[in-house]
């Protein structure tokens, strides 16, 4: 294979191992690596508590995964157990990021998540070491003095062998360091099964590849792109890319975002199927994404409800969830789009029972003026839409439930105990 | 916020975790977090054969240790719990001349 026109840099994707816990055992003044701890969400939907994240030990001693729950914790009084505390952690995933511009400058430092981030090092790494394995090392050693955790880093000649070489190699070395260039690429990454290892690939695509025959990235490799194609469509070609360790993309030019929306959802904390509870909790989301929109100064003209069925309803029948949109004259009017999305509500839910909800508003443009509907009182309309926007100046002075409608105190109401959480989770202001 | 408001602080989020309930052990923790430069305060609920919870009831943005023996004399007056450090190993009390810690053992 000639690589020779292919992009060539020194990329590193960095991650923080077992972020959460990880955090929780500083504070506690615990070595990350070496304490049994893990952090539980304790809300309401979680069914009991979540496990949000686990320490390398606890994963390794009690065989704990993220999203395990509560009642399949062992029974051992040296597992620590902590609420999460999610501002927290976005203030420390800031101070890492502080850290990495000391190496890359703000323009090739992209954070992927809360705990990964992608650094452009192709000009400045020798600034650091003599090696970009040495570099790695140098970054690693600054953030666990400063901040007592620790990373893992995977090197690579573009972006997607960095993320490979961090997930495939660097989890598992002992130093946390993976590398992957083109040369190593195919000897190492290739024979690795099964295939959903590999990032970007889940079990439905694993499935759908076991049927073309193919059960690691060699194979892919070695198979017609045209073929891949016709079977998965775009994705066929991205994933031919990837098997042979090509990625073209340009990190610091923007993604321009055909059609930007806003939208919420939550899942609930027992299945919902009353339709009075119904239409207080969509209410309250359509309402907390408008509220959203104001502040932005956009007006929608697309509402979307989705509602997720239960896990009870949705066995042993088709229909699992149902997910339509309306276009309506444009507005960020409160009792407009209530009335939009529960007039999709009303058409298209039959009876089921509901555990995830979610509203969002597409076609987004800007609100410097109040389209005006001919025959309505027109003064009306303006005060309608002043009132909107004091109640948003209100919460934004003193908090989301400094006013509230009446609704959110009936029963199937979740506005209120959700008001403080990050994420879906605490934030920590509760306590600390 | 003064040692008095935040002893009260740290009590009012502490008393509620205090259930006193058969065959757990309630201990406070205190921990010197040399990262950020302060006293964290935790709950620790502590029952045999069950997992062990801890809730984070307060940080103090200090690192003197004057500061730290009032909020725990106040604590102590209302509360009386064991109370547990970690990372003041080789630091002394500021009024006795006493380690909070012993000092770590040098290896070797």
């Amino acid at each position: 294979m000639d690589y020779s026109n292919e992009p060539k840099g020194v990329f590193m994707v960095i991650d923080n191992k077992s972020f959460y816990a990880s955090v929780e055992c500083v504070q506690l003044g615990l070595n990350p690596l070496t304490a049994s701890l893990v952090v539980m969400s304790d809300q309401d939907n979680t069914n009991g508590g979540l496990i949000l994240a686990s320490s390398p030990t606890a994963k390794k001693r009690f065989h704990i995964t993220n999203v395990t729950r509560k009642r399949d914790l062992p029974w051992d009084d040296s597992l620590i157990v902590v609420p999460p505390r999610m501002n927290l952690y976005i203030q420390k995933n800031l101070a890492i990021n502080k850290i990495f511009h000391e190496f890359a400058d703000e323009e090739h430092c992209f954070p992927y998540s809360i705990d990964e981030t992608i650094l452009d090092l192709t000009h400045t790494w020798h600034l650091f070491g003599d090696s970009p394995a040495q570099v790695a090392r140098k970054i690693q050693k600054t953030v666990r003095q400063r901040l007592g955790l620790y990373t893992t880093v995977g090197i690579g000649d573009n972006p997607v062998q960095a993320k490979l070489a961090l997930d495939l190699f660097a989890k598992h070395n002992k130093d946390l360091v993976g590398q992957l260039s083109y040369d190593t690429f195919a000897k190492n990454v290739w024979p690795i099964e099964p295939i959903d290892k590999i990032w970007s690939i889940g079990k439905h695509t694993a499935e759908n590849l076991a049927k073309l025959g193919i059960h690691n990235l060699g194979e892919l490799a070695r198979t017609d792109p045209y073929q891949l194609k016709a079977h998965l469509g775009v994705m066929g070609y991205q994933l031919f890319a990837i098997a042979w360790g090509i990625d073209r993309a340009q990190l610091d030019q923007k993604v321009p975002i055909k059609d930007k929306g806003l939208s919420n959802s939550q899942v609930l904390p027992r299945d919902y199927k009353d339709k009075h509870e119904l239409e207080v909790v969509i209410t309250e989301i359509a309402e907390q994404v408008a509220s959203r929109l104001r502040h932005r100064n956009k007006q929608t003209s697309c509402v979307h409800l989705y509602l997720g069925f239960s896990y009870v309803e949705s066995e042993g029948s088709d229909r699992t969830s149902i997910s339509h949109e309306q276009k309506i004259t444009t507005t960020s009017d409160n009792r407009e789009l209530v009335g939009a999305v529960m007039d999709l509500f009303h058409k298209y839910w039959h009876g089921e029972r509901v555990r995830n909800v979610g509203v969002s508003y597409t076609r987004l443009s800007s609100s410097n003026a109040q389209q005006l509907d001919i025959f309505d009182d027109p003064e009306v309309q303006i005060k309608k839409s002043k009132v909107d926007k004091v109640a948003d100046e209100i919460r934004d002075k003193f908090g989301a439930t400094a006013i509230f409608k009446g609704h959110s105190l009936e029963k199937g109401g979740t506005m209120l105990k959700r008001s403080g959480l990050v994420g879906g989770h605490n934030g920590g202001n509760a306590y600390d | 916020m003064t040692n008095q408001q935040t002893a009260k602080l740290i009590l009012d989020r502490a008393k509620p975790l205090f259930k006193r309930e058969y065959n757990v052990q309630y201990r406070i923790k205190v921990v010197f977090d040399h990262y950020d430069h302060q006293f964290n305060f935790y709950m620790i609920r502590y029952k045999p054969g069950h997992i062990t919870r801890v809730t984070p009831l307060h940080h103090v943005e200090s690192t003197w240790i004057a500061d730290l023996e009032e909020i725990l004399n106040l604590i102590e007056k209302d509360l009386k719990l064991t109370i547990v450090f970690a990372g003041f190993e080789g630091i002394k009390w500021d009024s006795r001349n006493s380690y909070i810690q012993r000092p770590k053992r040098k290896v070797g």
